[in-house]
């Protein structure tokens, strides 16, 4: 290796260690979306590859048969929560600025749709999310939870048994916090790892080898 | 700078990638076996240094070191960035193997323009204006970049005022320090081996 060379792989090195000590703090240039079902709810979150959320996202819900069925931007918080109506396979789109993109699929199976009451165009809006009463959650402490009230207690009030529908709700409930601590998980493994980041710098080296040997069987006649 | 999938139209795509493959073409044919090391360090430091960000307003703007690989390797910048960029989108998702094409050529061209402009500045035999040019050339071939990204988004839809406006903004204080370190090195490259920036290819 001649002087030039030598000197080329000097500065590069230097430079190539200062940015990896610097990678500690790196962020990512990509974005994610992630979404999670609460009963007839989702709840996307958009975020950076290391973690934090990505504020005025525009999302976008497309129907499987091809209408958009939602529209609107995330919060500062990087969330949005909107509601389906109809059973079926959907694809969340997001649009961050200057060029990012990304986009999942969220699976609303029919037996969690909660049936739709008249007048409803399946055109969802940013809903808050269901808090449960604490009647309801009173009731699950206090009762036995049943899915025929009538059948057992005659539709007495204050009996304690609840309907299918509050069930439902108490365990959405108490689901949602797991599902928040799964999705935040997923982020989590999603993030660059520094074996990648070796990967990558492996790869560039085997393929300047490659170029080297190249070159040297072309000066060699071979 | 990374456009993703799913973003530009079809003829955009073929676009970058057309111009793109004539980008690599020319950087090959000028790459010979001394240039391969030192075009493959550059690559693996505009790989890592892509990971670096700076957060702003509601995006975040990257380091690129564009315009120190086109200062140092004119028209092999071209095949250095086209590699660092297909790693990234393969590791790290960043941007697309479909935009990959569009992705260089935003990225390569202004870093091949920097070269050229700072050649004659440090052939000159005056470092101060060396370093000084350099720097500029370095600052503004990232603003070159980003300019181009604007426009190939205005190209696909986008409002390019809106657009141009925040990726300027947001890549502002990524350019002065690209500059910096773009002065910085080519500084320490005058000191040490002169001849390294003259026989660019």
């Amino acid at each position: 290796m001649n002087r030039r060379c030598k000197t080329a792989l000097n500065i590069c090195s230097a430079l190539l260690i200062l940015l990896l000590v610097m990678h500690g703090r790196a962020r990512a240039h990509r974005i994610n979306i992630l979404a999670w079902q609460e009963g007839d709810h989702f709840t996307a979150r958009v975020y950076w590859t290391d973690g934090k959320p990505v504020a005025e996202a525009g999302l976008e819900v497309t129907a499987p048969d091809g209408s958009v069925v939602f529209r609107s931007r995330t919060g500062k918080d990087g969330l949005c929560s909107f509601r389906l109506h109809k059973p079926g396979k959907y694809r969340l789109a997001a649009r961050a600025s200057m060029g990012h993109a990304a986009e999942t699929r969220i699976d609303f199976p029919a037996n969690t749709a909660i049936p739709v009451h008249s007048g409803n165009t399946g055109q969802g809006g940013p809903e808050p999310l269901h808090p449960v009463s604490s009647q309801v959650a009173a009731g699950m402490a206090s009762g036995p939870v049943t899915h025929g009230c009538a059948r057992h207690c005659g539709e007495k009030s204050g009996c304690g048994c609840i309907t299918a529908l509050q069930l439902k709700a108490i365990l959405d409930s108490r689901l949602r916090p797991i599902m928040r601590e799964i999705a935040l998980t997923r982020a989590e493994s999603r993030k660059i790892s520094p074996e990648n980041v070796i990967a990558g710098l492996g790869y560039i080296a085997g393929l300047a080898g490659i170029a080297l040997w190249a070159s040297s069987r072309k000066h060699n006649g071979k | 700078m990374h456009i993703s999938e799913g973003i530009l139209s079809a003829p955009l795509l073929a676009a970058g990638w057309a111009a793109t493959a004539g980008g690599l073409a020319a950087g090959l044919k000028r790459m010979n076996a001394e240039k391969i090391p030192e075009t493959a360090l550059l690559t693996a430091a505009f790989f890592v240094a892509s990971l670096i960000h700076v957060p702003i307003g509601p995006s975040n703007a990257h380091l690129a070191l564009n315009g120190l690989a086109g200062i140092l390797l004119g028209w092999s910048a071209f095949p250095a960035i086209f590699t660092a960029l297909m790693l990234q989108a393969v590791l790290f998702q960043f941007g697309g193997i479909t935009t990959l094409g569009v992705n260089t050529f935003n990225m390569a061209m202004p870093a091949v323009a920097a070269g050229y402009i700072a050649a004659p500045f440090l052939r000159s035999g005056r470092k101060s204006i060396a370093v000084a040019c350099s720097g500029i050339t370095g600052a503004m071939s990232l603003l070159a970049s980003a300019f181009l990204v604007a426009l190939t988004l205005a190209l696909a839809g986008e409002s390019f005022s809106s657009i141009a406006g925040m990726i300027f903004i947001a890549h502002l204080p990524v350019a002065a320090i690209e500059g910096v370190v773009t002065g910085g090195a080519v500084s320490f490259i005058l000191k040490t081996k002169p001849d390294l920036l003259k026989r660019r290819a």
